[in-house]
């Protein structure tokens, strides 16, 4: 079946089974590897992707659900050489150690930061509840985040703002 | 073992040889989700959020579906509704469309306590009231939020049918509800809340966010002149189905504020659940914390109140 949607503000249309799953669409199909799956119960988070902005887990959407949608995955932010604020902040605290999780707490990080421009602490660690880290114990990644909404500019932290 | 390890691996992702199902549908209309359910009769599915059943799907604990129906575009399950004696919220609104709405912030509260509670952002975002009741799991969050509002399920069948059935009466047993082939939930009603009405949800669980309560309360009840009035008890995750705590109810209301801190719950308690042992908790730990969570609540209330 056609799937028509819009990833990382491209419009795409691919050919795919009707029992496919948004996940596995974006990294097999697309070939945009850097969102994850790890438990594929919407347990962790590891897959969160923005739809039209909003986090979800990827693991549990059909994919034919978001035909015409807007999608936003990790790729869509930054990269290496012109990371995403947040990748940026989130590098410097040394927030990652195995760094499988981190796209998904990037994408959570993101919608945060879009809807709430200085967010507290405790808005911090409510809005990463449905991401799970094995490694770092979470400190860091909070620590990052609230150094950023710290010194946060008025203008925020909007997704157009990766130089992808 | 292996074979089951070899077959959950071949499920997944594209390279899998399992078919999840044969055929999906996103319907953009109400009638146009009825006419499909009429047609495919018990070969469809109804998909909303999707977030429960795409995992039972993928666990293997609901297989051989063939069509799934999609109505989480349908805008006539997407308002909430207030008229001068009534709120109607639609079945297709999000956990959280529920938590932002102004009219349930004002006139429930309870339900968005309770929604609040329920998995984490992500899942809220996609998942709906509708599907939270539907799939009637004792442990459902907004079941008995809904059951102390005293909601009734609204729902649609082909040909124009519409049927209006209170919700105790809908939940038949563990993920059983009268739904018949064919049909579809389309919203949930309750009478607007006494305005000096309080209320109260509590969620035990065992960690902050991303939990399946242990035991899940909530509590309605009014204060009128120094006497406990109109009192509503709901207790999930103690029975087959969230239910309404009657022995207890009959046995609180008329009381005294005063009297309360000397009620022993047990006894009724006792004529009202019966909580199984399970790998989250025991049927001894879930009576206790019942009895305990029932104590400190209502004096919490009442604390208010006086």
């Amino acid at each position: 079946m056609e799937l028509r949607l819009t990833v990382n503000r491209t419009e795409v249309c691919i050919d795919i089974r009707p029992d496919e799953i948004l996940a596995d669409v974006l990294r097999e199909r697309l070939g945009l590897l850097g969102t994850k799956i790890a438990c594929r119960e919407g347990e962790c988070g590891a897959c969160t992707i923005l739809l039209d902005g909003q986090p979800v887990n990827s693991c549990l959407i059909p994919a034919l659900k978001v035909s015409g949608r807007q999608i936003t995955t990790i790729e869509g932010l930054g990269n290496t050489k012109s990371p995403h604020v947040i990748q940026q902040r989130m590098a410097e605290y040394g927030a990652v150690q195995c760094g499988y999780c981190t796209p998904g707490f990037v994408m959570s990080a993101v919608a945060l930061f879009a809807d709430t421009p200085r967010p507290s602490r405790d808005q911090i660690v409510d809005a990463l509840t449905g991401n799970l880290c094995r490694c770092t114990g979470y400190v860091k990644i909070i620590d990052a985040l609230e150094s950023l909404a710290k010194d946060n500019p008025a203008e925020g932290v909007g997704i157009t703002h990766g130089t992808s | 073992m292996f074979a089951r390890i070899w077959i959950l691996y071949q499920s997944r992702g594209i390279v899998g040889e399992l078919k999840r199902w044969d055929e999906y549908r996103l319907t953009s209309t109400l009638d146009e989700a009825l006419t499909l359910l009429a047609q495919f009769g018990t070969h469809a599915r109804i998909v909303a959020g999707g977030t429960d059943l795409v995992l039972a799907i993928e666990e293997g604990r609901i297989s051989g579906v063939e069509t799934l129906v999609d109505i989480s575009r349908l805008q006539e399950l997407k308002t909430i509704q207030e008229d001068h004696d009534s709120i109607t919220i639609g079945a297709g609104i999000t956990l959280t469309e529920l938590i932002q709405s102004k009219v349930v912030h004002a006139n429930s509260p309870i339900l968005f306590e309770a929604a609040g509670l329920i998995a984490g952002r992500q899942i809220r975002n996609i998942a709906t009231v509708g599907g939270n009741v539907i799939n009637a799991s004792p442990a459902a969050d907004l079941i008995p939020a809904f059951l102390v509002l005293e909601s009734t399920v609204l729902i649609a069948g082909s040909d124009g049918a519409k049927r209006e059935t209170p919700l105790a009466d809908f939940l038949q047993g563990v993920r059983k509800v009268d739904l018949r082939v064919g049909e579809l939930v389309v919203g949930f009603r309750f009478k607007r809340p006494a305005s000096d009405a309080l209320m109260r949800f509590h969620k035990v669980q065992l960690r902050r966010a991303m939990a399946i309560s242990l035991i899940n309360l909530a509590i309605y009840l009014r204060v009128d002149a120094g006497l406990l009035s109109d009192v509503r008890i709901a207790m999930g995750a103690v029975a087959p189905t969230a239910l309404r705590l009657q022995a207890l109810e009959q046995a609180l209301t008329g009381m005294r504020v005063t009297e309360v801190g000397k009620f022993s719950f047990r006894k009724f308690l006792q004529a009202d659940i019966a909580p199984i042992s399970d790998f989250r908790s025991s049927s001894d730990y879930r009576f206790n914390v019942a009895e305990r969570l029932l104590e400190a609540e209502i004096q919490g209330l009442m604390t208010g109140a006086i």
